[in-house]
């Protein structure tokens, strides 16, 4: 892989030339010797190989982050001589994406799952010590803190620093705010049939929920009952046996969009509940023919 | 960082020290001491075999030429035995750096060589890598207190 390649990756409209490539490259050099000279504080002028790739890598995501955001455009980019301005202005947009995630963590903390669960509180407790250790000047690309909590749809390892938290935060948003949309007790009877320790396991909150308030409109039952008998799910196997890959998807994709019209999900929920449905499909063409959906859609054990 | 990187990098600074060196030389002559042409760049690639050894990457100036201008008018250094003590002074310096886990200045660890090569090991090379180095090291490292004085108490 290049070293180029995440910003090329950002201005992928037109891909830098080989001369382009070189003149980049000389310029993220003296940068890199400018800013190990920093972190070193002059003291030193080499460092361990381990420690100058971690420089770059932030160098690299800052100027990617100024690029995607549009602080500078790729000829900026490829004209300036000196590329400590456009760093800067990088780092401006970083300090923003911040405070943009300190505001996101408060709304979290004004809008919780309700639900007790051990990681999903320690990774609460492990995004205030991101923003607390998070470092824009030498490595924005890092994540300083424990992210425990499995999210419904993990966010992309590619994604790295505060955008990686500020994508996280947002879907952990999306999941609380639909966990909250049904009744507590009939969430946790939910959970406790799907995991009997949720408090304790590392499991995602959201997605049995959604799964099950999927299945039941499927079904055009009451999707804030939240359980689905047994059956239920008998009604469900047979009235899915005879529907091909594309109808199986053409349903489950209506009535997410039914669960999302009910509970006034706004674009980004709905369109996270269209994931949810979608990552359904295999599972449920996988057990269909065995005359079971046990391993999808949950009954209440209690 | 890609593959391509480092060894493009390790090519420009090359070029660099090499003509550093030149310029070193003209410093150096008036302690009697210089590096042939060859000498330079046999140092020079020893600097970059001495970084990779120690997983280390240098920018700027380096040490090279730092070290030089601090050791040429040590009375421990002769011409013929020159270009031999650069090339260790250099592999420990390096080597040192990482084994102080980076928490000793360039200026500080030179000072430190220095003062040890000219005053307790009398020039022995074997002495100051085996002995006060090592030891400066796990000082660093353990927070004793780097005893600088012979016997008598007295400093070198």
């Amino acid at each position: 892989m290049n070293d180029l390649t995440p910003i090329i990756y950002t201005v992928n409209d037109k891909p830098l030339s080989e001369e382009e490539q070189i003149a980049l490259q000389g310029k993220l050099w003296q940068l890199l010797a400018r800013q190990t000279d920093y972190y070193t504080m002059g003291c030193s002028s080499s460092v361990r190989v381990e420690m100058a790739e971690e420089l770059y890598h932030s160098l690299l995501f800052t100027l990617q982050e100024g690029l995607k955001y549009g602080a500078f455009d790729r000829t900026q980019l490829l004209a300036a001589k000196d590329l400590e301005l456009l760093l800067r202005e990088g780092r401006e947009v970083i300090e923003k994406q911040v405070e943009a995630g300190k505001r996101l963590w408060m709304q979290i903390q004004q809008n919780p799952a309700g639900i007790n669960n051990i990681s999903y509180d320690d990774t609460l407790k492990g995004l205030v010590e991101f923003f607390k250790r998070y470092d824009i000047r030498y490595f924005a690309h890092q994540i300083p803190g424990d992210i425990d909590y499995q999210l419904g749809h993990h966010v992309p390892d590619e994604l790295l620093g505060i955008e990686y938290v500020n994508t996280y935060l947002r879907r952990l948003l999306i999941e609380n705010s639909f966990i909250r949309c049904f009744e507590t007790d009939k969430v946790v009877r939910l959970l406790q049939s799907s995991c009997p320790d949720y408090c304790g396991q590392l499991i995602n909150l959201y997605e049995p929920v959604a799964i099950n308030a999927i299945g039941l409109a499927l079904l055009n039952e009451n999707i804030y009952a939240l359980n689905i008998t047994a059956e239920m799910k008998e009604s469900l196997v047979s009235s899915l046996q005879g529907c091909d890959k594309d109808c199986l998807s053409r349903l489950l994709a209506q009535s997410a969009e039914k669960v999302s019209s009910l509970l006034k999900a706004g674009a980004p929920a709905a369109d996270y509940l269209n994931q949810t449905a979608a990552e359904l499909l295999p599972r449920i063409e996988l057990l269909l023919p065995t005359g079971h959906l046990d391993g999808v859609f949950l009954t209440f054990s209690v | 960082m890609g593959k391509e990187f480092l060894p493009a990098l390790i090519e420009w600074q090359k070029q660099q020290t090499i003509s550093e060196l030149r310029e070193c030389n003209q410093f150096t002559k008036e302690y009697g001491l210089s590096l042939t042409e060859q000498q330079i760049i046999d140092v020079t690639e020893r600097r970059f075999a001495a970084l990779r050894d120690t997983g280390r990457i240098e920018f700027g100036q380096g040490i090279l030429t730092r070290l030089l201008k601090a050791f040429c008018n040590s009375p421990y250094i002769m011409q013929d035995d020159y270009e031999e003590t650069i090339l260790v002074l250099q592999d420990c310096f390096y080597y040192f750096k990482n084994e102080s886990e980076d928490r000793i200045s360039d200026d500080e660890l030179i000072e430190f060589m220095k003062n040890r090569f000219d005053g307790i090991c009398q020039g022995s090379l074997e002495y100051l890598a085996g002995t006060s180095l090592e030891e400066l090291c796990r000082n660093t490292r353990y927070g004793y207190e780097v005893d600088e004085t012979d016997i008598y108490g007295r400093g070198f």
